[in-house]
């Protein structure tokens, strides 16, 4: 680990746990590159706002200034956080009004993650959220689309059905809202995940409410959701990885909800997904990297954390990073093959290639033209790996590399078997 | 004062930078946050604590040398502009909100 990651450690610590940072007094350069790297794990604003009172951070931007021969580059790091806190606060606004709008419709909305989470955080519009998203009853799909519709918001694919998607993404032009609408937590065509979603087939008629400003919101109960947390993770960090954020929202979540979560129920869930020895690590990395103490029945699961530290360093927030989303398919692939009898998962490599009967909801066009099945594989995986960003050029040896490199680590946490 | 903050208007400093942030009551007003120079903080946050505008106006001398008329009329421009912008309401017109 080098240094500017060692106080970008440190300062995510000082800043989740309201104490005050020690000044590092690092150089301009490894300054920058620790604001590059908490832009890259979307937590800028929370390390931007815990270290600009130290003086060795107001020295670097000030050189960083100097050196980019611009007069406005100091304020560059400021606008740029300040741009996302006023992102997430519109968006919050925005879409809380929905969730009031919905009601008015006689429509409940379940909330997942982002509100939730955001509240724990010492100050909550620093944790910027890129969408929301809300769980609604299956037989309900088709009247939150409608409603979506009339409060303005637009599907990101007109033609996909809602019936046939696990998740669609809906936009509100002139809006940073985004909202996507799940009937499920999981993607029940994946044979691999679709057993995710077994735990939480009562998990509506189990919501509970919490309070956002003044908008009462019904999100799942906190057994629920920690454990859709970590399996959320864990399904991320198959693809590609997971960041500081993701970590820390589930720290944060297990320790504010302790005495109302079931931890050996989760730990036994855990354990049937096989992700039990990741999801302690994970407990770990906060404990000893972010102050936050890991719960006692994950703390006595024996696991090394210092690995699953690294990956989530490099990885930003969900391991966007090109050459991560490209070695995805090797670590899918390798836990296809390495699925034990002992896990509930399903195979992998059915799920990326599924027929066109059950790609036609997603991919209308699918009906007409079977033969594009290919390109519907291609689209479904794009559509999940990149999201909805454009990338540039990939390395393939970099891609071999980190696919290598990943599958170990999957290996090292007993999520597939060593020497298969 | 003949203004005040509008109620629901969470005024904070994120990022060494001052803003006013509108909560969800008042998204009907405002939709974005603003940034403050630090003087003009300070003087949004004396008149959300109900501090006399003699106070207000003392402070300004200190800080920028002016003539008390010159503070008044800037002080009433910078109220009149966070008035357009929906983050303040003038105290004539509080119960119309």
């Amino acid at each position: 680990m080098n240094r500017a990651d060692a106080v970008l450690l440190s300062l995510t610590d000082a800043a989740l746990n309201k104490r005050p940072p020690v000044d590092p007094e690092l150089t301009t350069e490894q300054w920058i590159a620790l604001l590059r790297r908490a832009e890259a794990q979307k937590i800028l604003p929370l390390i931007l706002d815990a270290s600009i009172s130290l003086p060795s951070c107001r020295s670097a931007i000030r050189g960083w200034r100097q050196q980019q021969s611009s007069c406005e580059a100091e304020l560059q790091w400021k606008d740029h956080a300040l741009e996302q806190v006023a992102r997430q606060a519109v968006q919050e606004n925005e879409f809380l009004n929905l969730v009031l709008g919905l009601r008015e419709r006689g429509l409940e909305p379940v909330v997942l993650k982002g509100p939730v989470l955001r509240d724990l955080w010492p100050r909550p519009l620093l944790r910027p959220s890129v969408d929301d998203d809300v769980l609604v009853p299956e037989a309900q799909i088709m009247d939150f689309h409608r409603a979506f519709l009339e409060l303005g918001l637009r599907p990101d694919d007109p033609e996909a059905d809602p019936r046939q998607c696990q998740e669609l993404g809906y936009h509100k032009p002139g809006s940073p809202l985004y909202v996507e609408l799940h009937r499920c937590l999981f993607d029940p065509d994946s044979e691999f995940f679709a057993a995710f979603n077994e735990p939480f087939a009562e998990a509506l008629g189990r919501s509970v409410p919490i309070q956002v400003q003044d908008v009462r919101l019904q999100t799942l109960a906190p057994t629920d959701h920690l454990l859709f947390l970590i399996l959320h993770a864990f399904k991320h960090f198959l693809h590609s990885g997971i960041g500081l954020r993701v970590g820390a929202d589930i720290c944060l979540f297990a320790r504010h909800y302790a005495e109302e979560l079931d931890l050996e129920y989760i730990k036994n869930q855990c354990a049937a997904f096989r992700c039990l020895r990741f999801a302690a690590a994970l407990f770990r990395v906060g404990e000893k990297q972010l102050g936050i103490p890991a719960p006692g029945v994950f703390a006595e699961v024996e696991s090394d954390e210092t690995a699953l530290l690294e990956d989530m360093l490099d990885a930003g927030l969900y391991g966007e990073a090109i050459d991560r989303l490209h070695s995805a398919n090797i670590t899918l692939a390798a836990a296809a093959r390495g699925k034990g009898e002992t896990s509930r998962a399903g195979g992998l490599k059915s799920s990326l290639l599924l027929p066109a009967s059950r790609l036609s909801g997603r991919y209308p066009w699918l009906k007409k033209r079977p033969w594009l099945l290919p390109a519907a594989w291609a689209a479904r995986g794009a559509d999940y790996l990149l999201g909805r960003k454009k990338y540039g050029r990939q390395s393939p040896a970099a891609s071999l590399r980190i696919g290598r490199e990943r599958v170990r680590l999957l290996e090292r946490y007993g999520i597939i078997d060593e020497n298969r | 004062m003949q203004y005040k903050p509008r109620p629901g208007i969470v005024q904070a400093k994120i990022c060494g930078l001052h803003v006013l942030i509108p909560s969800r009551v008042t998204y009907d007003h405002c939709k974005s946050i603003i940034r403050l120079p630090s003087l003009w903080a300070i003087t949004y946050d004396l008149i959300q604590k109900g501090e006399s505008d003699e106070t207000i106006i003392r402070l300004h001398q200190v800080l920028t040398k002016k003539s008390e008329d010159e503070i008044r009329q800037r002080i009433e421009r910078f109220c009149e502009n966070l008035v357009e912008q929906g983050f303040m309401i003038r105290e004539k017109d509080e119960g119309r909100l």
